[in-house]
């Protein structure tokens, strides 16, 4: 890997923390009060809150709303790629794959459940779910820093 | 969730994920002199 690569992979992690924690920071904040345990009633509330959020797909929303983000970001790049931008429309594509794949699931979900539980009886599709929009993020960004990083002479 | 409708979620945000794993595999290689050639074209017509 030369030096450029390793350049833009520090690049992606540095912004896929800090999104992370500004994106999540209301979740994280109650996560942490869920794992200190100031006192039995503070962590009570806190471990419903972190579970309701979990059951209603927060974590779903927000990995796809970075998804859509990075995806319009690379559209908009997609004329530095030049003769490769058939690729780029493919990659966004594969993002826009795993949103019709949500919607249809719930959509699914919506019309023949009875309950009203959805994604909380989901826990393993919602993992799969945000581990490739984090895998997609990653890739789309790394791609993205490692362009600007050819462009750029210095 | 049904069994056919999981198998099926599980199935497409695989396939997603392998379209990932290509087109990050085309875009990481270095364009060709072509794509360049026109690329710079494009900034000074």
């Amino acid at each position: 890997m030369d030096k450029k690569t390793v350049r833009s992979i520090g690049k992606t992690l540095l912004w896929v923390a800090g999104n992370t924690g500004y994106g999540l920071a209301p979740f994280l904040f109650i996560g942490f009060l869920y794992l200190v345990g100031i006192n039995n009633k503070t962590t009570r509330i806190a471990k419903e809150e972190f579970h309701h959020l979990v059951d209603d797909g927060a974590l779903v929303l927000f990995s796809c709303a970075l998804m859509g983000a990075i995806a319009v970001d690379l559209f908009f790049a997609r004329r530095k790629f030049a003769d490769q931008m058939a690729f780029v429309i493919l990659f966004i594509f594969s993002s826009l794959l795993v949103l019709i794949t949500v919607i249809t699931v719930y959509l699914v979900l919506l019309y023949t459940d009875t309950t009203h539980h959805l994604f909380q009886d989901l826990p393993r599709f919602q993992g799969l779910v945000i581990g490739i929009a984090g895998i997609f993020c990653i890739l789309a960004k790394t791609i993205l820093f490692l362009k600007e990083d050819q462009e750029d002479p210095k | 969730m049904t069994t056919e409708l999981e198998t099926i979620a599980v199935v497409s945000l695989f396939i997603a994920l392998a379209t990932m794993f290509f087109s990050f595999g085309k875009l990481a290689k270095p364009q060709h002199s072509k794509g360049l050639l026109k690329q710079e074209a494009r900034k000074h017509p």
